[in-house]
């Protein structure tokens, strides 16, 4: 039992360091070989967090406590949110109701970043949080409709047992295809990164943060955008690999579904990272609208699971 | 030119006290007191078009001030310039602006830097001019000499932003990732929608024309003058020189004409990709800016290969350009533009088919026709409003008689106009090049005796990337320039923003404010003065050093 807790630590650890280098990859070999640059180092973005680390703290006269805190209180939500994730078939501290706790603590982390932001009393954060509000709205309602079909379909609420038992009907292919796209959303990439838009709005929510704080922000933003990819890797991906290695043995069975999710989660961050390169940034009616205009994958999903599909 | 002074005297009749006929122009003398209906003539009886408003410290040469309104009669292909004279006493003169709305910062520029009073201006700010000024200074006057730095009174007026429960005032500068350059604009928000605007600029005004009136001989002119702007700043350079030949008359042989074209082109075709790229930089396509200004590299190349720099060229003079092309180069030039056309053709297209910015680009940013007129909107700016302008047709100068070519319009008035404009002017300009490097003549590349006589008049416009730049020039003695003023296109196009930009969704703002390619630095031209604070400071290179280590 002890050994499963601190396989589980340690994953969380080589998660949450590779995180940095994966943005690292996706600005190098995915932004930079798109827009024909050279790009920075793969490690720029570990150099850039640990030069921010270094920094003076600086919090605006104008700030109230939350500004200091938020930052620091989204990051570790985030980080919580890794440890729930199912890496192998089964996670130690799995529960029945756990995929409630994750989507808590994803959506936890995002709303503090933005209180923190709204907190530092600047004109900017006010436009930039009613912008991420209603993105979040609209996204959340999508996400909790494919949530709803995948925990319908497999009578379950245990993030592990959905990533190990295999379902395949037309309602959770699209609930999965829905999930894809929130982590698209969610990315907080263009032409979703409406709420940052820097020739707008001077980047928005992040505008006053510096240094530590600033880093902090950074980083829980690539958290949730490596959570939200590997969230549908588990969820869509991890039981089709379970079923395709069911007559192995189950250490092996084990070894292989945990490198594979990760592999795959990895792979699902840079393919949304280089699907954000081709586009521009929406117009806030554009994204919202078009988020509308998906939400019917997840009623059709829904409606699909309902009468049975 | 004799039916355009028929025509003035049958629209203005008695009004006109005397004319004389410049090259590019017609100046007439009206009084003071009949200036609004002169203009009201010109403008409503014969289509002119708002170009600029230049104030002279005439008091050495015929002890008045003068105040002269430039309009651009398109049609016929000329500029009127309407001089009035004012007592050196007590110079007033009644606005123009309630009947010509462009005419707004012209004015107040004359009353900030030559003390000449509007009457029954709208606006009694400042222009230019930093909060705490000491008045009765003004900097313009031949009396005010060009070392002095007057103290400001009263600096520091503690400026804070209006703000109410419905609309949020968003600071877009001094400082602001959209801005590459120090101005201020106060959006003022409902929502998602700009109700308002607030402008403030001239954060940098450095004092080039004053500059050029009492430090500079009138060759030296022409290398600060390139030094306005740093993206399109061999058309100030060009309209400079132009100026002064025609008002001392000088014939710029033909191989010199064909030359400045060509690079004037060169410079727009760069400037373009570079705008280009910053529109998708802020419509948030930066795939689409890196591309831009991949694409543009070569047309640095290219314009190092025919002035020997990438930028900042100054190879003109009075009279003639410095540095001949050789034959070696303009093969390469020939196919280095071969490859640069099917690159942004590729582009282009890519361009076109993002679904997001196409969006973003249609419906935004209107700026209706009649607007467009009224403001004097120029370039681009005014072609993407369906006014069929350009200084390089209406007013043709250096070789653009020789070549053809097609002045794209578009008249949807939104920012997907403006951006079109601009993606066919690129093909124009690289077919110009083809065409002028196919008739290139040879010969001297200088005129031969180049004398600048005195106290004359010489007035100028170029077609810069964003739209008519124009110098007016008056020789001075000692091989001086006695006025030299400056108009870059933007100073007619910012203003227009206010209207572009009521109504207009705040994510489309930055965007509206990026379409008519504002060139700030070429707009401020003296003293570095922080308006906001009303702080003026010069830093030398020690205190800024030793603030960077504190």
């Amino acid at each position: 039992m002890v050994g499963q807790y601190l396989s589980l630590v340690i994953t969380v650890l080589i998660v949450l360091a590779l995180i940095p280098v994966l943005d690292g990859i996706e600005r190098k070999f995915v932004r930079a070989r798109i827009q024909s640059r050279v790009g920075p180092p793969v490690l720029q973005t570990y150099y850039d967090l640990i030069k921010l680390f270094r920094k003076e703290l600086l919090i605006p006269s104008t700030a109230s406590k939350l500004f200091f805190i938020a930052p620091i209180l989204s990051f570790f939500t985030s980080v919580a949110a890794l440890f729930v994730i199912p890496y192998t078939l089964s996670n130690p501290l799995g529960f029945e109701g756990d995929l409630i706790l994750f989507t808590y603590l994803l959506i936890f982390s995002s709303v503090t970043a933005l209180l923190g932001g709204l907190a530092s009393g600047n004109p900017f954060t006010e436009v930039s949080s009613s912008r991420e509000l209603s993105l979040l709205i609209a996204s959340e309602l999508f996400l909790g409709l494919s949530i709803a079909v995948i925990a319908l379909k497999h009578s379950s609420l245990s993030l592990s047992k959905i990533a190990s038992t295999p379902v395949v009907t037309p309602s959770v292919i699209l609930a999965y295809i829905a999930l894809l796209y929130y982590a698209f959303v969610k990315s907080a990439r263009t032409p979703y990164d409406i709420a940052e838009a820097e020739p707008e709005i001077a980047s928005g929510y992040l505008i006053e943060y510096s240094g530590p704080l600033l880093a902090f922000a950074v980083l829980s933003n690539l958290v949730r955008r490596y959570l939200t990819a590997s969230f549908f890797v588990v969820v869509a991906l991890g039981p089709t690999v379970s079923l395709a290695t069911s007559p192995i043995p189950t250490p092996i069975k084990e070894l292989t579904n945990y490198v594979l999710v990760l592999v795959l989660s990895v792979l699902t961050y840079l393919a949304l990272g280089t699907a954000s390169v081709v586009h521009g940034r929406f117009r806030v009616i554009h994204a919202l609208d078009s988020i509308r205009k998906y939400t019917s994958i997840p009623i059709i999903a829904l409606l699909l699971a309902v009468v049975g599909l | 030119m004799v039916d355009v002074v028929k025509t003035l005297y049958e629209v203005l009749g008695g009004k006109i006290l005397r004319h004389e006929v410049i090259r590019d122009g017609v100046v007439i003398d009206v009084r003071p007191e009949d200036l609004v209906s002169v203009v009201k003539g010109i403008t409503e009886g014969l289509g002119g078009i708002y170009t600029v408003v230049v104030g002279v410290d005439g008091r050495g040469i015929d002890n008045t001030y003068h105040s002269i309104y430039v309009f651009s009669l398109d049609e016929l292909k000329t500029y009127v310039l309407i001089r009035v004279r004012l007592s050196p006493e007590d110079p007033k003169v009644e606005s123009i602006t309630p009947i010509v709305k462009g005419a707004n910062w012209g004015e107040r520029e004359v009353r900030d830097l030559l003390g000449i009073e509007v009457l029954g201006h709208p606006d009694p700010r400042t222009l230019i001019l930093p909060d705490g000024w000491p008045s009765n200074t003004y900097p313009l006057r031949k009396d005010f000499s060009y070392c002095e730095r007057p103290r400001l009174d009263n600096p520091g007026s503690n400026y804070v932003p209006q703000r109410s429960e419905e609309v949020v005032a968003l600071p877009y500068g001094p400082y602001h990732p959209l801005l590459h350059e120090p101005e201020y604009f106060e959006l003022h928000v409902k929502g998602e929608t700009v109700v308002d605007v607030e402008y403030r600029g001239f954060h940098v005004h450095r004092g080039i024309e004053k500059l050029g009136e009492s430090r500079l001989t009138y060759n030296q002119v022409p290398f600060v003058a390139e030094r306005i702007c740093g993206i399109c700043g061999f058309v100030h350079n060009v309209c400079y020189c132009q100026a002064v030949e025609n008002a001392a008359g000088i014939e710029v042989p033909e191989r010199a004409l064909y030359i400045r074209s060509l690079v004037l082109e060169v410079e727009r075709i760069h400037s373009h990709l570079l705008w280009l790229g910053v529109a998708c930089h802020v419509l948030g396509f930066d795939t689409g800016f890196m591309h831009a200004w991949r694409i543009r590299e070569p047309v640095m190349y290219l314009a190092e290969l025919l002035t020997g720099s990438r930028k900042t060229y100054g190879i003109n003079l009075v009279g003639g350009v410095r540095r001949d092309v050789n034959r070696d180069s303009i093969e390469k030039v020939v196919k280095i533009l071969k490859k640069v056309k099917e690159e942004y053709d590729h582009f282009v297209k890519s361009l076109t088919s993002v679904k997001e910015v196409v969006k973003r680009l249609e419906g935004s940013g209107i700026l209706p026709k009649s607007e467009a007129i009224s403001y004097g909107v120029v370039g681009p700016t005014a072609r993407g409003s369906g006014l069929k302008r350009d200084v390089r047709v209406d007013h043709p100068y250096a070789a653009y008689k020789e070549a053809s070519f097609r002045v794209p319009v578009y008249s949807e008035c939104d920012n997907m106009s403006r951006l079109l404009v601009r993606v066919d002017e690129v093909y124009e300009s690289i077919s110009i090049i083809d065409q002028l490097i196919d008739k290139l003549p040879s010969g001297p590349i200088m005129a031969e005796d180049v004398e600048v006589p005195e106290f004359r008049e010489g007035f100028s416009g170029v077609e810069a990337p964003r739209g008519e730049d124009v110098h007016y020039v008056i020789t001075g003695r000692f091989s001086k320039v006695y006025r030299w003023k400056v108009r870059a296109p933007s100073y007619n196009n910012i203003p227009a923003l206010k209207v572009m930009l009521h109504e207009c969704p705040l994510s489309d703002a930055p965007l509206t404010i990026a379409s008519i390619d504002p060139c700030f630095s070429c707009t401020d031209r003296l003293v570095v003065v922080d308006v906001l604070t009303g702080r003026k400071f010069r830093v030398d290179l020690r205190t800024l050093a030793r603030r960077g280590k504190l």
